[in-house]
């Protein structure tokens, strides 16, 4: 995930955006969240604010070419994450829903994702993890990690989303909590089978520390 | 006056002079301890307590209540960020607390909840709504908060969803809780107004297979 910085305001239909590589792309949207280089131009997610106030979720390519910007709306959720797999593009939104991108616009996949999830590893296999809900009175009160295709899937305390998993050597690492004593604890799943292979407690890390650092 | 919980029919009596004074609809926890890994639900239990105080109340356990209901947010776009207010009067980043971006995921529960994608003006989301009262077994019997005795950690207040339901006039429908008993919005304002929330009520809970009997 990259930063975008705004140097105008959103005073017209367009603004100015500053990309990380220092280039500067005009843009409908109000907001942007997430940017993703592609083979030729720039992935990004964010919203366009109706009269209302609300925020429309969107996904848009700006190709580097100069031709003209394309806008493609999202019905649920928001466009949470983009990556490549296998020389294709794609969008992953808070609603679990994975799309394709290519010309034409967005189009859906077979990938079976859960909602909030992130996309740990692209290569060689998808896999993705999901948070429990924030909320207290969640309907998830668990988090899990699994692979896209269903080769696994494994139910996991994770519930602090400033310390997402992480693959460390090859091998899925994520940060547990349990109900006993507020238990921070390392899980160290095989990436390829889901088998559990090792836990390790841990203090409380820094807000600036890595998973695979713990 | 009192204040009598059955928590095993959802039922808040208010007794003046030992006669029903008012009755209200109440949940608790479940009659028997759940399976949430992060604080498995339980059953609100049964005693004779003191109430203490009102509070908004926060805690780091739960990632919606860390911060306080009510406190000033302000949408930050071209920093993909929102600010909330600190206690100084300075301003801190709601991506920096959570150590991750969460402008998007804000807004997505304000929808959830309120049916516009925005960033409130408010923090909406704390799991114990903007008030919440607080009780604790009086050991010594001087009706105050003191010696070994401490708060309870079950306690009275609403839920952000019971919240938008009633701004937004829809019904409100309690459900189950971690242990605390949810009270609607409009009930909890009603029971502050006729002082039953006074400190130094006496509040009893119920046996969940206890019933009311109307005297």
């Amino acid at each position: 995930m990259c930063a975008f910085y705004s140097i105008s305001g959103c005073f017209a239909a367009a603004s100015i955006f500053l990309l990380p590589n220092g280039e500067r792309i005009s843009t409908e949207l109000d907001s942007i969240d997430i940017v993703f280089s592609s083979n030729n131009g720039w992935l990004l997610g964010g919203y366009k604010v109706e009269k209302n106030g609300n925020n429309l979720a969107f996904v848009s390519f700006i190709p580097s070419n100069g031709d003209p910007a394309a806008y493609w709306p999202l019905d649920e959720g928001y466009a949470s994450q983009f990556f490549k797999h296998k020389n294709e593009f794609y969008v992953m939104s808070s609603a679990g829903k994975v799309m394709e991108i290519n010309a034409s616009g967005l189009s859906a996949t077979d990938f079976v994702v859960k909602p909030k999830s992130i996309l740990i590893m692209d290569e060689p296999d998808l896999i993705a993890c999901n948070p429990r809900g924030w909320a207290k009175l969640s309907a998830m009160n668990i988090g899990s990690c699994y692979r896209l295709d269903g080769a696994w899937d494994i139910k996991l305390s994770w519930t602090d989303i400033g310390f997402p998993p992480q693959i460390c050597n090859g091998d899925l690492n994520v940060l547990v909590t349990t109900n006993k004593n507020r238990q921070l604890e390392i899980f160290v799943i095989d990436s390829e089978t889901g088998e559990l292979l090792s836990t390790r407690k841990i203090d409380k890390p820094e807000k600036n520390q890595s998973i695979c650092e713990l | 006056m009192e204040i009598h919980f059955y928590p095993g029919q959802h039922l808040l009596i208010i007794n003046r002079g030992n006669i029903k004074f008012a009755q209200f609809e109440a949940m608790g926890g479940p009659a028997k301890v759940g399976n949430d890994p992060v604080m498995a639900e339980e059953p609100t239990w049964p005693g004779v307590y003191v109430i203490d105080k009102a509070e908004a109340y926060r805690t780091p356990t739960w990632p919606t209540s860390k911060l306080a209901w009510g406190t000033k947010l302000r949408d930050m776009p071209s920093k993909q960020d929102i600010w909330y207010a600190l206690p100084s009067g300075k301003w801190g980043s709601l991506n920096q607390l959570y150590n991750s971006p969460v402008r998007s995921a804000i807004m997505e529960m304000h929808k959830e909840l309120y049916g516009k994608a925005i960033v409130p003006e408010a923090w909406v989301f704390n799991d114990f709504g903007p008030i919440a009262i607080r009780w604790f077994k009086d050991l010594n019997g001087n009706k105050l908060l003191d010696s070994i005795e401490s708060l309870s950690g079950q306690m009275f207040h609403t839920t952000p969803d019971n919240e938008a339901e009633t701004t937004l006039g829809s019904p409100v429908r309690l459900t189950l809780s971690h242990g605390c008993i949810h009270l609607k919005p409009n009930d909890r304002n009603r029971l502050f107004a006729i002082g039953a929330f006074k400190r130094g009520t006496s509040f009893t809970v119920h046996k969940y297979h206890e019933r009311y009997k109307a005297n």
